[in-house]
């Protein structure tokens, strides 16, 4: 479940750069571009043989540490809080329904370290790996005896995606990608650890599992403006199939991501960035997860009708290029709108540090 | 999780890091060409352009008319561009070339600039601006490269070129895209 939390789609698509392919004629030196008339420099490729052949690497590479925290309730987008979730016990008088719960999560705190590798195969097809290590907790409150607080963790390798971007078009004004990936089911999904469900260890619920136990199909579509203003839209989706051998699937997510990048200098590029995420709930339940009837999940985050919304979220960042072709990026975002399947944990906040030498 | 997952994890980062680290291109810095093949095709055409181009003080009736040339900055565009005008010198085209900085104090009939300007710099009324690149605005510029699929093109700002009373060749225009 980590993975409907940290959207997989921002880190796994990360178009990046232009590469070259036609290599032109070898023209270096004054008196060869002296000799040159304009319909044989209509005629160049800007592209340098040289810096072609060896500067660019058809390699890209980045490491990024992203990380979410959640904490609060949101009911729709209407604010719950903690001790209306809380379910008070039999005997308090306070009725039981599908809103209430005897174990609550407060902060679940989302760490990611993403390593992804890409290779241009030429000037249009690009493929990537991306492979995620996360790190994660929770912390409850509830009201089963010696349980009244506790924590607990996961961590672990994710699920790995492997894409192949396309190049649909590139033109003096801007250009358009299509990225079609797959997910591969490298993540646990059986986590384990000690719930006020039975002493001892038991099944974790779907937040902190690592994968999502599907094979699942990332596609994106993006547009790069390469004008005055430097714009990135993109549109994508993570369609999840199957599923998986604990009888439930996550939901799809679809986003709208739209980023604006300022070219103070060559060196330092501060960007915004406005993102509208839509995902669906959870398909199917972990049994293991339940408890008796009427009321079968002991927590908002052990029942599948729970997951899913809509969110609108900005961020903003910066590039540095630190050297050559190597740069580093530091971001901060924060949802401005969520509309949640809750009751449900709010994202509180999201930040990310990458270091990337792109194509 | 346990610490040794951890361990794995950073030690097939660190493996992935030293691999790219490695595929950097074994030359150092030092043994490249300091100017990119787009500048120095942009030098060309910036060069090239003047035979197409006739400013109000220039007669084909007297060739030997100077033609102030400015540039923003001391740059390998410039080193570049001085050893193709030295080339040109060389077979004796006319007009004769001056090449000088736009700080200079003398007037400028064609300037190239790779990056805007400030208003206190402004000293471009009069001369045919010619821009390095569309990713940079500047008022009153004529000509602008652009890149249209890896390849080096131009517009042409007809207007601008009216107001500044020089008239381009339809060669050039048939070229060029223009605004």
């Amino acid at each position: 479940m980590a993975t409907s939390r940290i959207a997989p789609l921002r880190w796994t698509f990360t178009v990046v750069g232009m590469m070259c392919s036609s290599y032109g004629l070898s023209q270096s030196t004054p008196s060869e571009f002296a000799e040159m008339s304009l319909a044989e420099l209509l005629e160049q490729s800007i592209d340098d043989p040289y810096s072609s052949r060896q500067d660019k690497s058809p390699w890209s590479f980045s490491f990024q540490r992203s990380s979410a925290e959640f904490e609060d309730f949101l009911d729709g987008d209407n604010r719950v809080s903690e001790d209306e979730v809380l379910w008070s016990g039999p005997n308090s008088g306070e009725p039981r329904t599908d809103k209430n719960f005897p174990v609550v999560p407060g902060k679940i705190t989302q760490t990611a370290y993403i390593l992804s590798v890409g290779y241009a195969f030429d000037d249009r097809w690009r493929g990537h790996i991306t492979v995620p290590y996360i790190e994660q907790n929770t912390d409850h409150i509830s009201i089963v005896p010696n349980y009244a607080t506790f924590e607990i963790d996961s961590s672990g390798v994710g699920d790995a995606v492997v894409s192949a971007s396309y190049k649909l078009s590139d033109t003096e004004r801007a250009n358009w990608w299509l990225t079609v990936g797959l997910s591969i089911t490298t993540g646990t999904i059986d986590e384990e650890g000690d719930t006020p469900r039975a002493p001892g260890d038991q099944q974790l619920p779907y937040t902190m599992q690592l994968g999502s136990g599907t094979y699942d199909f990332p596609i994106q579509i993006s547009y790069h403006n390469k004008g005055e203003h430097d714009v990135t839209i993109a549109l994508a989706a993570l369609i999840r199939s199957g599923t998986n051998d604990n009888d439930y699937r996550l939901g799809n997510s679809y986003s709208l991501t739209g980023r604006y990048n300022f070219h103070f200098s060559e060196i330092l590029q501060p960007y915004i960035g406005l993102d509208i995420d839509y995902s669906d709930s959870i398909h199917g339940a972990d049994e293991s997860l339940k408890t008796a009837p009427p009321f079968p999940y002991p927590a908002p985050i052990t029942d599948p009708d729970l997951f899913g919304g809509t969110k609108i979220g900005a961020r903003a960042g910066i590039s540095w290029q630190v050297y050559d072709n190597y740069r580093l990026a530091v971001e901060v975002g924060k949802p401005i709108y969520q509309n949640l399947n809750g009751p449900q944990t709010r994202e509180d906040w999201r930040s990310s540090v990458k270091i990337s030498r792109p194509f | 999780m346990s610490w040794i997952c951890r361990i794995r994890f950073a030690a097939v980062a660190v493996l992935f890091f030293v691999l790219f680290v490695s595929l950097r291109p074994a030359h150092a810095a030092s043994d490249q060409d300091p100017l990119s093949k787009e500048n120095k095709l942009k030098a060309a055409y910036f060069l090239n352009f003047i035979e197409f181009i006739n400013w109000p003080n220039d007669s084909q009736n007297s060739p030997a008319t100077l033609l102030y040339i400015c540039l923003q900055d001391e740059t390998p565009f410039e080193e570049f561009f001085r050893a193709l005008v030295e080339n040109r010198r060389a077979k004796g085209s006319k007009p004769e070339l001056k090449i000088q900085r736009l700080s200079e104090p003398n007037h400028c009939d064609y300037t190239y600039l790779h990056q805007p300007l400030a208003e206190e710099d402004l000293k471009i009324n009069g001369n045919i601006v010619v821009l390095a690149s569309d990713q940079i605005s500047q008022q009153g510029a004529a000509i602008t490269f652009f890149i249209a699929d890896r390849k080096l093109r131009f517009e042409i700002d007809l207007d601008t070129m009216q107001k500044n009373q020089v008239t381009v060749s339809s060669e050039l225009l048939k070229l060029a895209r223009i605004k």
